[in-house]
């Protein structure tokens, strides 16, 4: 495999007494989109940040330097609102160092690209929020950066533009780029070549997300109530899924109960319930790498 | 690295042009604080309401009562209650700002009457003006007096010269044998009939300890060209520490900083970039005030001028970078302005631009010496109404330029800590 584009080694990061992320590694080569997948407060912004040169680590290191070669799009809306789509394009290709004539023809060459030419001299406060990332991505990746960091890009864009952004980011790396992104949506790692599961600032694993899912040491079921006995209440379903033998956690979903099961043998169906096999999903990787479903059984 | 802070220039004006509120406050804050303080914050009281209560009865008295009408500064008002207790009430209810009484007896020869001069304290500038206008309206009337008083003095002295010249014929006479007295009695009589030796009565007269007033540079004594010099420092100083702050803090805000720092930009460049566009702000606002007030108010620059813009351009330097110092702590352009006021407008207070430096308590005045804009009044006012050169303001013009290098210094180290 080739050298990394990007990697980040023994990286930590302290605010005060704060940890927000610690001891991570994590290289990204030419070619490959990686996604960096947690909730809320687990440190994707940090991380990206970091990795983007925007914050210096408390520890570790990131190499190569980041500031200037990589293309970076931060977690909000960080273009100029009061500048048209050309002139933000235009500024930041030449803060990059292009010239006039590189920038007005890489400049017109992505508009086209992403769709956005016929808006060029449309104010950006004035796009829609998918629009407005397609512009923040070609405004990072206007001086060709051989890195492209994007810390969440699709959080409040409708679906659509999030399936339209995700296409964009899947050329960039066909193109050669490495792309490392941050989403708190699990389901846009199938976007991804690699996943790292991020919580609590630690990168608890990185993987691709077939093989993080096959990972998981439980099986997943499905409890539900038969017809007709009549449809239970919700909470009686789950103390049901609980009662079982060798439950680690459930969780309600739809109609019935997830259950995730240890053991060799499988308990048979309660009396007036369904109770069958389902494909595990990333999600439930998750919970127990992050040993989060745990503490949702305790609480 | 020309190109990158160019690029950024650039990209400042735009935005500069495209927030209308940000133009119309770089052109009509100035223009809004000239009038204010050309027209409306004019210390000088045109017309003073006076109450003029004449008891005195008297010839002087009603010359007197005459002048303060006929002076053109006075608005005189009559009391429905021509009385003391009248003249309180007026005051109380604000109707008057000074009361000149002409007692029962003023005028009167041989009483020691003396006319009362009340004045409104709580108007502090309109007592002052009262207490300097009543010396010119008085004026007329006391040259007046004193030719009456002359006058009187002379035929005074006649008459009593006449009456000793008697007493003293008629000595004369009763020592002489009688047979004599109708002989002598005639030759004296012919000597009185002659004429009187004449006396200068100027000649022995007090001389007048009224001195002649003359005032150099602002002979009106017009507020606008006191305030006005200092009012370019104002301006420049209030518009190029806020802009600046408010520049930085918005690209904050928007989160472009973070987009900016990632980029090839160094601290130095962003710097020099986010400045540039304000030095013109600065620059612009300044001519402005300049022309605007030189032209609404026929005023004439005394000085160099280009020394002048010289010296303004190390306060504009000064103010940027209080300005860009004051974004290293604002977190939001609210802050930033509430920021840019407190530390504009304590300056300008305390400055001697509107209030003496001297009038201030010493501790004040220690404080004033610490502020940059404080070193900048001086040479505004002397350049503009006096003409003065370096020769007499090189203190102030010096540290003046240590202002703008320790500041501009310090705000770069900082502005440099935080984005690292």
């Amino acid at each position: 495999m080739s050298s990394p584009a990007i990697e980040l080694i023994g990286v930590s990061k302290h605010f005060g007494a704060i940890s927000a992320v610690s001891s991570i590694d994590l290289a990204v080569h030419p070619g490959e989109l990686v996604g960096l997948v947690g909730p809320d407060g687990a440190g994707k912004t940090t991380l990206a940040r970091l990795a983007a040169g925007a914050l210096a680590p408390s520890e570790g290191r990131v190499e190569p330097e980041s500031r200037g070669r990589v293309g970076y799009l931060s977690g909000r809306f960080s273009l100029y609102p009061d500048l048209t789509v050309w002139e933000n394009l235009h500024f930041f290709a030449q803060v990059y160092g292009m010239t006039r004539t590189e920038a007005a023809a890489e400049g017109s060459r992505l508009l086209q690209w992403v769709g956005l030419d016929s808006f060029r001299d449309r104010l950006a406060g004035a796009l829609s929020g998918g629009m407005r990332q397609k512009l923040a991505l070609v405004c990072a990746v206007v001086h060709h950066p051989p890195t492209l960091i994007l810390d969440e890009p699709t959080t409040a864009v409708d679906p659509i533009a999030r399936a339209e952004f995700w296409r964009l980011l899947q050329e960039q790396a066909r193109h050669g780029k490495a792309v490392l992104v941050t989403t708190p949506y699990l389901d846009e790692a199938s976007y991804c070549d690699r996943v790292g599961l991020l919580h609590r600032g630690k990168l608890l694993a990185v993987g691709q997300a077939t093989d993080l899912t096959q990972r998981l040491p439980y099986q997943m079921m499905m409890l539900t109530a038969q017809e007709a006995g009549g449809r239970p209440r919700r909470g009686e379903l789950v103390a049901v899924a609980e009662s079982l033998p060798g439950v680690v956690w459930t969780q309600p979903l739809g109609t019935g109960v997830r259950i995730a099961l240890k053991g060799d043998r499988l308990p048979d169906s309660p009396a007036g319930y369904g109770l069958a096999p389902v494909a595990s999903t990333l999600e439930d990787a998750y919970l127990w790498l992050s040993d989060y479903a745990a503490e949702v059984m305790k609480r | 690295m020309l190109q990158r802070i160019f690029a950024l220039a650039r990209k400042e004006f735009i935005q500069i042009r495209r927030d209308k509120r940000t133009l119309a406050m770089m052109i009509f804050i100035p223009l809004l604080w000239l009038v204010l303080f050309g027209y409306a914050f004019s210390f000088d009281i045109d017309d003073l309401s006076v109450a003029l209560v004449d008891l005195s009865g008297t010839e002087t008295g009603a010359k007197v009562a005459s002048a303060i009408r006929e002076y053109e500064r006075f608005d005189v008002i009559d009391l429905a209650d021509a009385t003391e207790a009248g003249i309180d009430d007026a005051f109380y209810r604000n109707q008057i700002k000074m009361a000149i009484f002409l007692p029962p007896g003023f005028g009167e020869a041989g009483s020691d009457v003396q006319m009362q001069v009340l004045l409104d304290g709580s108007d502090l500038f309109a007592a002052q003006t009262g207490a300097r206008l009543i010396q010119s309206a008085m004026e007329p009337v006391q040259a007046d007096m004193r030719l009456e008083a002359t006058e009187r003095f002379r035929e005074e002295l006649t008459s009593q010269l006449k009456a000793q010249a008697e007493v003293r014929t008629q000595a004369l006479l009763e020592q002489v044998p009688p047979q004599l007295q109708p002989q002598l009695g005639q030759a004296l009589a012919a000597a009185t009939q002659a004429p009187a030796p004449s006396i200068d009565l100027g000649a022995i007269a007090p001389t007048p300890t009224a001195p002649e007033l003359t005032i150099l540079y602002n002979p009106d004594l017009k507020s606008a060209p006191v305030m006005i010099p200092g009012l370019l420092g104002m301006v420049v100083m209030f518009m190029t520490t806020l802009m600046t702050a408010m520049g930085v803090v918005r690209e904050r805000e928007h989160g472009t900083m973070e987009q900016l720092v990632v980029t090839p930009i160094r601290p130095f460049e962003l710097m020099i970039g986010k400045i540039i566009p304000y030095f013109f702000v600065g620059v612009l606002d300044f001519a402005l005030v300049y022309f605007a007030g030189v032209y609404l108010f026929d005023l004439t620059f005394a000085g160099n001028l280009p020394l002048f813009m010289g010296l303004s351009l190390l306060l504009v330097f000064t103010t940027l970078g209080l300005g860009l110092l004051l974004s290293t702590v604002a977190q939001n352009q609210q802050q930033a302005m509430q920021l840019a006021m407190m530390i504009v407008m304590p300056q300008v207070l305390v400055s001697g631009m509107i209030f003496p430096l001297t009038s201030l308590p010493k501790v004040i005045q220690y404080i004033a010496y610490l502020f940059p804009f404080t070193h900048y009044v001086p040479i505004a006012k002397g350049m503009f109404i006096k003409g003065q050169d370096l020769s007499l303001l090189w203190v102030p013009a010096t540290v003046l330029a240590f202002y703008s290098v320790a500041v501009v210094t310090v705000a770069s180290l900082r502005f440099r800590k935080r984005l690292g």
